[in-house]
């Protein structure tokens, strides 16, 4: 009861109502009909609630989660086994599919994370690159659900427009979520329970916080989010196939959440609107280079600011503080 | 009034690493209310007894029972829970983040309910151990002494039934080190906690210690009263057989 | 013996010794400054595509000896290893794993995708030594053979390095207690670029052997760093020997993954063998207990 007041508090201060004013621009997109825009910003969308499931593994729990994408493709290939499954009324709506998408994965983190998160730093990377591997492979081989071709949805009643909107206002509420939960944790009992375990595990286990419980629910709520914009993006392609499992998408994200500021709440927002729009420009005239570019841009911002953006900008600007965290 | 079970009781405690049997057959009881000085020369079990208290070590024999119940062989944030903290030999302030938000880890994972409690759970022990003046700073920014403190203040915020300090009077002045025993005094009277403490400099222990547990290459070889302790024959070769 | 199953035994040792060669750059890397290289892989790639450029194109040096690379690579390794260690990974040593793994992370990110911009993403081949040798059935391709026997050589250049030079032996020294050896007046940061430097060139080294070899392209990338990855955690950290023996057994797991189910399954094997080797016994068969 009391958190839930803690947590209404928290609207007035101006970082969730900076987010509540993008959001609520990005609502009123749909009703233009323009579907360049609309898909710009369902992609755009996808990209940043992925940066915030990563953001939260990453910033939060200081874990290096280099497969992160695999949660993402089990959530597009949930809604591909449930649309493709015969019968019922799962298969027709899709609002019923997503949050199930999300469930899928959850589960799934909740198991690899267990024993995994007893690893420290390179060997967890590189695990979960491995695990990654291994599901992408999985899907290849699984020929009921597409194999290596893929799996298109293409039931008779999903058509684009029964398709774009309900994955437009998903994301978008995914979003609005993955924020708040983001906001949430730093500011409440989890976020100081996290950034002792960052600093010093042991000594914060012997103060009586559950280190491994937090990091494997973290892991699992992050993966709940990417599990659910990934079965929101298969309906909204029609399509899931073993591409929904690739590592260079890992590569956005770190990309993304590193130019926002790891750990940061507004990071993956504001990181995300900056690399999209970049990297849009940057991908019509250098098909290879702009991941070039975003290579040198990481070597850069892990040498001069580690802070990324809102980082820099909190640490150079004390005013700025209240406003972006 | 003192209840009838024990705060905390080992009982024929082992504790080997290798080769090296760095506990053997420790038992001691500590009552409700009691300061316990645990002393002995260096490498004598000390810190490992912290440790195998607060769930660091697994036992190899014994058992660790708090309140009667039995918690060794618990997670660590398990046995905190049963209400025992501690403080590092050499300190552990969480680095990045302030002396406030370190005392308020203590008391939001303790008994404090709700973050507003917490918070002013966290302002009155930082008040009590004379941090007032530094909430806002990085814990990386303060002295020795005032460290000491911090881990202090860190680990009673949580509002615990034991209070294990270690060595928390190393490397202070002889003046630190008087206002420190006379706070650690006040924490048994006015909070009514229960204190382990284990120290070297002996005439602050010996001056603190309602009793005195003396350990030597592991095993416990006299458990009384300071003056008892003192003048024990075993003791006394222990210290001065090592040549000090 | 069953032909198939020594057609795969074979098959494993020859691209094993490879694999475990490119390891090692890795391992000697990682057990002496703790930093994880995730470029790794695109050394390798360095390597093979240095020899292609040289032997395979049109109007180059096609038609001699591709292993004669060996005579630009080697220099080339070095040089660009000390100049990486010096210009970016000097800063970062000793500081979290988060940071060391993100910097080398986006250096990855940069070399395979110039590489990529550069050579297109085809999948290329040194074409050489075509024949192979077959005895009792078995088929051992020429390439691979005298890739073996290189491999064997530089290990054994390697092991002569670390045992006699004095080089070696200060490298052997930091590895195992840097403070210790700044205190004998070993110059840590030298020595430590000495290592990077090796590390690349062994990298490279694999590259070219992999380049008449085997295929590539820049897909490859990330695979050969997870694989130098895997046989560093089984070989255990630091260990040129845990790396051969890792190099091995990863060869033979892949090819028995190709022969006996499908070539397809081979990456989940290989996480397999990572992860049970984590779960089970993560400092490797020759490693030791944390430092």
């Amino acid at each position: 009861m009391r958190s839930v007041a803690h947590s209404l508090l928290l609207w007035r201060r101006p970082t969730p109502l900076l987010t509540l004013a993008v959001c609520s621009i990005l609502a009123l997109i749909p009703l233009s009909r323009n579907a360049e825009w609309i898909t710009f910003c369902i992609t755009m969308m996808n990209l940043i609630v992925l940066t915030y499931s990563l953001n939260m593994v990453v910033g939060l729990t200081g874990y290096l989660s280099f497969g992160h994408v695999v949660f993402w493709g089990l959530g597009a290939y949930t809604a591909g086994a449930l649309v493709m499954a015969t019968g019922g009324p799962i298969g027709y709506n899709p609002y019923w599919i997503v949050p199930l998408g999300g469930v899928v994965s959850l589960v799934f983190a909740a198991a690899v994370g267990y024993p995994t998160m007893r690893l420290r730093g390179a060997y967890f990377a590189i695990a979960t690159v491995s695990i990654n591997v291994a599901v992408q492979t999985l899907f290849f081989n699984l020929e009921r659900l597409g194999g290596a071709e893929g799996l298109p949805l293409n039931r008779a009643l999903l058509r684009l427009t029964d398709r774009v909107t309900p994955a437009y206002y998903v994301l978008l509420a995914l979003l609005f979520l993955a924020f708040w939960t983001h906001y949430g944790i730093l500011k409440g009992k989890a976020g100081y329970g996290l950034r002792a375990i960052l600093n010093d595990e042991d000594v914060a286990e012997t103060m009586g916080v559950n280190a491994t419980g937090y990091k494997v629910a973290i892991f699992a709520a992050a993966a709940f989010f990417a599990g659910v914009a990934g079965a929101a993006w298969g309906i909204f392609q029609n399509f899931v196939d073993p591409d929904n499992f690739r590592l260079g998408i890992s590569v956005d994200l770190f990309v993304i959440m590193m130019l926002g500021g790891v750990g940061t709440a507004l990071g993956p927002l504001v990181g995300g609107v900056i690399y999209y729009v970049i990297r849009d420009l940057l991908i019509l005239r250098f098909p290879y280079l702009h991941l070039v570019i975003f290579g040198v841009v990481i070597v850069i911002i892990v040498l001069a600011s580690p802070g990324g953006l809102i980082g820099t900008l909190r640490k150079r600007h004390r005013q700025l503080r209240a406003v972006l965290e | 009034m003192t209840p009838a079970v024990p705060l905390l009781e080992l009982r024929a405690v082992t504790k080997r690493f290798g080769g090296l049997t760095a506990v053997k057959d420790v038992s001691m009881t500590v009552r409700s209310g009691e300061i316990v000085g645990l002393i002995g020369p260096n490498g004598a079990g000390k810190t490992t007894i912290f440790n195998v208290i607060t769930g660091v070590h697994r036992l190899d024999a014994g058992e660790v029972r708090i309140e009667g119940k039995r918690v060794d062989g618990l997670a660590r944030y398990l046995i905190a829970r049963c209400g025992v903290r501690r403080t590092y030999q050499i300190v552990r302030p969480f680095a990045d983040m302030s002396v406030l938000e370190n005392v308020m880890v203590g008391a939001l994972f303790g008994r404090a309910e709700g973050q507003e409690q917490a918070e002013q759970q966290a302002r009155d022990v930082a008040a009590f151990m004379g941090l007032s003046g530094r909430e806002d700073e990085p814990a990386s920014t303060l002295n020795l002494s005032e460290k000491k403190r911090l881990e202090i203040a860190r680990a009673l915020a949580a509002d615990p039934k034991l209070l294990l300090l270690d060595e928390a009077l190393s490397g202070l002045t002889p003046r630190e080190i008087d206002a420190a025993s006379e706070l650690i005094g006040r924490i048994r009277t006015e909070l009514g906690k229960t204190i382990i403490i284990v120290e070297h400099v002996m005439r602050a222990i010996m001056a603190i210690s309602d009793r005195i547990v003396v350990l030597h290459h592991g095993e416990g070889i006299a458990d009384g009263t300071p003056q008892e302790v003192r003048r024990d024959r075993r003791v006394i070769e222990a210290y001065l057989g090592e040549s000090a | 013996m069953d032909l198939l199953l020594a057609q795969a035994i074979a098959n494993g040792l020859l691209i094993g010794a490879i694999y475990g060669l490119a390891a090692l750059g890795l391992t000697l890397v990682w057990g002496i400054m703790d930093v994880v290289n995730l470029a790794h892989g695109e050394f390798v790639l360095f390597g093979a595509y240095l020899t292609f450029v040289l032997f395979s194109q049109r109007g180059s040096l096609g038609g001699l000896n591709p292993l004669l690379s060996l005579l630009v690579v080697v220099p080339a390794g070095l040089l660009f290893g000390a100049f990486l260690y010096r210009a970016l990974l000097r800063r970062v040593v000793g500081q979290p794993a988060l940071t060391t793994l993100l910097l080398t992370f986006g250096l990855s990110i940069l070399f395979n995708n110039v590489l990529l911009n550069w050579f297109g993403p085809d999948v290329r081949i040194v074409r050489w030594a075509q024949s192979s040798l077959v005895i009792g059935g078995v088929a051992l391709p020429w390439t691979r053979l005298i890739a073996f026997a290189l491999v064997i050589v530089v290990a054994l250049c390697l092991f002569v390095f670390l045992q006699r030079s004095y080089a070696g032996k200060a490298i052997r020294a930091v590895m195992q207690d840097a403070e210790a050896a700044a205190a004998l007046g070993i110059d840590t940061q030298r020595v430590l670029t000495t290592a990077f430097a090796v590390g690349t060139m062994l990298a490279m080294v694999a590259g070219v052997l992999v380049s008449v070899a085997l295929s590539f392209s820049p897909a490859n990338g990330v695979q050969f760093s997870v694989t130098s990855f895997v046989i560093c955690v089984v070989g255990g950290l630091g260990r040129p020997l845990g790396a051969m023996m890792g190099g091995i057994i990863v060869g033979l797991v892949e090819s028995f993954t190709g022969v006996f189910i499908t070539q397809a399954y081979t990456p989940a094997m290989v996480s397999l063998l990572l992860i049970g080797f984590l779960l089970v016994r993560p400092v490797g068969l020759f490693g030791m207990a944390e430092r």
